[in-house]
């Protein structure tokens, strides 16, 4: 196996059944392969199944069939609780809502992960403090929830997701309940954060102009991963010195 | 401290209030409430019970020891009675019937006693209202005397002194006898003062000499002596001689309709507890449904089922023990309280007694304690399970 792969996912399908109607197939046969420190994004109307795809790969769902390895396992072949072990330390998920925990403090929702590891108290707030002072909330560590606005919110939710380390962040939608000022600085700072720490990251987005900053574009339409050609992409036949390259890429 | 125990502490004391942390003291006090209820019937019922036993006690004796036959055995039943180390005293008895009458009727039952030995077994000088004046000093046999109760007493309107007649049938003839009333006492049973009139052994052996009397013999047990020890070792050395009756055995019926109705009240009880403790499962719900996304997310982030179990049961578990602990707390206040400010309020003539009697037994807090943990539990389990088997995935999708 290529040591530069942190997940494959080979053959996935999922099918769901609704009421009334047959079962309809949101993924046919996806293909995807994310190597350490990639940056991908999946494009795709609303309803194609992309956030489908992501918690597939993020072990939140199972697939009708297909596997998904990440580093050589077969995760989809763990029990419920190593699962969650995994998501733990392996994985970090930042969702188009931050979903933190109202009662607890901006610290303490970004601790909650390590918390979860029953890691060192002591380290872990160190660690949480660390994060929220990267993400530009070192002023408002015992702030909760309440007292934050939108961006923030996202922020302290972009910091939990990165508090055990993980080796692929995914994000859905992780702009989209903000304005375009405040979602443009949340991305501005994932793309320093991924930069900076070479995490990999698969991100669902309906946002193109976002989505063209990734080193990849995938598209999901009617069940079928396809690449994205670069933007300013041309056929090889028409600008052979332009293949594979994007101009303003992480 | 554990993760779990750290997300309940924001859960139950939120720094700016909150609905559940209120949630949680209303259901803590609910449970309080019906342990500390359930605590204080169990105490009466006990204490009932207790008052019962000492009483009947008191009357009966701790034993009774009766021959199986009229064949005269007196002298190996004192044998056995005098080596066995658990008896302090014996006396023996007879027992017939008769009517006591004067200015009206008491059908009564006449207990012959050998008033040398009668007041090592029960405290007669505890129980007089009108004492004997030559009460410790042996009256002539053929002195007809007589003790009454203090309710057939005034229902005949006599005091100590007076004379009574006391009807006895001999056979087809009836006899009446004149018996002067020495003293009056109140054992505190009032169906027992009503019904029980004493009068010497050897007077009563001669009025009924015809049937020919069996004797019993009352055992009275040394202080700490077991009781199940000394009646079975009792048994042993009168095996086919006599039988050997526990003062429980004697009132099994009463006691086990008393234990009974005590076990019913528990049960019945303990569904009180069990609808305070549905203010946990209807807390917890609230709980589980405000806070499913955020405990999505949580198990997105690696939390695993046990942790979310535990997050639940550990609040049921909180609202048990809390709610257990000061209902005991409670309970143990009213009780003291009805123990020592108590004005009297209850008909002796129906209750034996003027006040509630209360006896909070250990093993009954072990029960109320236990039922009321197992209850608020296994009450938190139901949200909890339902959670746990959502997946993640299937609330974050609802939005």
């Amino acid at each position: 196996m290529d040591d530069g792969v942190l997940l494959s996912a080979t053959g996935l399908r999922k099918t769901f059944a609704r009421a009334g109607e047959g079962p309809v197939e949101v993924l046919r046969a996806v293909d995807l392969e994310i190597a350490k420190g990639d940056s991908i994004a999946i494009v795709g109307k609303s309803g194609t199944g992309k956030s489908t795809l992501l918690h597939v790969i993020g072990t939140l769902e199972r697939p009708s069939k297909g596997e998904v390895i990440f580093l050589g396992q077969d995760v989809f072949r763990f029990t419920e609780s190593r699962l969650a072990h995994f998501r733990n330390r392996e994985l970090g998920f930042v969702f188009q809502f931050h979903y933190l925990m109202p009662e607890f403090t901006a610290l303490e929702n970004v601790m909650m992960p390590a918390l979860l590891a029953k890691a060192n108290t002591a380290q872990s707030r160190s660690r949480a403090g660390a994060l929220l002072e990267k993400v530009g909330l070192k002023a408002l560590f015992s702030h909760r929830p309440s007292q934050l606005s939108g961006g923030e919110r996202q922020r302290v939710a972009i910091a939990r997701a990165l508090m055990m380390s993980p080796k692929l962040l995914l994000t859905d939608e992780m702009t989209g309940n903000l304005d375009p000022v405040t979602g443009a600085e949340v991305f501005d700072l994932v793309k320093k954060i991924h930069m900076e720490t070479g995490t990999a990251m698969v991100s669902v987005t309906h946002d193109e102009q976002l989505a063209s900053q990734y080193s990849r574009v995938y598209r999901l339409t009617d069940g079928i991963l396809k690449p994205e050609p670069p933007a300013g992409w041309k056929p090889p036949s028409q600008d052979p010195n332009t293949r594979g390259l994007g101009t303003s890429r992480f | 401290m554990g993760p779990i125990l750290f997300i309940l502490r924001k859960y139950w004391w939120p720094e700016r209030g909150g609905l559940v942390g209120f949630g949680v003291w209303i259901s803590v006090v609910g449970v309080a409430l019906s342990v500390a209820l359930l605590m204080v019937v169990l105490a009466i019922m006990s204490g009932f019970t207790e008052v019962f036993q000492r009483n009947y006690t008191r009357i009966e004796s701790d034993i009774v020891v009766a021959p199986y036959s009229s064949a005269e055995i007196s002298g190996e039943i004192a044998s056995a009675l005098n080596a066995e180390a658990g008896v302090q005293a014996f006396t023996p008895i007879k027992l017939s019937q008769g009517m006591v009458l004067k200015n009206g009727v008491g059908g009564v039952v006449l207990e012959g006693v050998d008033w040398k030995t009668t007041g090592q077994v029960t405290p007669w000088n505890e129980l007089w209202v009108e004492k004997p004046k030559d009460y410790g000093n042996p009256l002539p046999q053929e002195a007809h005397w007589i003790w009454l109760g203090e309710p057939l007493a005034k229902k005949l309107r006599v005091h100590a002194g007076d004379w009574v007649d006391v009807l006895i049938t001999d056979g087809r003839a009836r006899r009446v006898v004149p018996f002067q009333v020495t003293g009056i006492s109140k054992l505190g049973m009032y169906d027992h003062d009503m019904r029980f009139a004493r009068m010497d052994l050897q007077v009563l052996d001669d009025l009924f000499r015809k049937y020919g009397l069996e004797p019993r013999y009352k055992v009275k047990l040394k202080k700490g002596a077991d009781i199940n020890v000394v009646a079975k070792r009792l048994a042993g050395r009168l095996k086919g001689r006599a039988t050997v009756k526990k003062w429980s055995e004697l009132h099994v019926t009463v006691l086990q309709a008393v234990e009974h109705q005590k076990k019913m009240l528990y049960l019945i009880l303990q569904i009180l507890v069990g609808l305070a403790a549905m203010n946990v499962v209807s807390l917890l719900l609230v709980t589980a449904h405000l806070r499913r996304k955020e405990l999505a997310v949580m198990r997105a982030m690696g939390m695993r089922a046990h942790q979310l179990f535990e997050l639940f049961i550990l609040q049921g578990l909180g609202v048990g023990v809390i709610g257990v602990g000061v209902g005991m707390a409670l309970g143990g206040a009213v009780c003291f309280l009805f123990q020592n400010f108590q004005p009297s309020f209850l008909s002796e003539s129906v209750y034996n007694v003027t006040r509630l009697p209360l006896d909070v037994r250990p093993w009954d807090l072990v029960w109320i304690g236990c039922g009321g943990l197992i209850i608020s539990v296994l009450f938190s389990a139901i949200p909890a399970w339902s959670l746990i088997r959502q997946q993640p995935l299937e609330v974050l999708k609802q939005e």
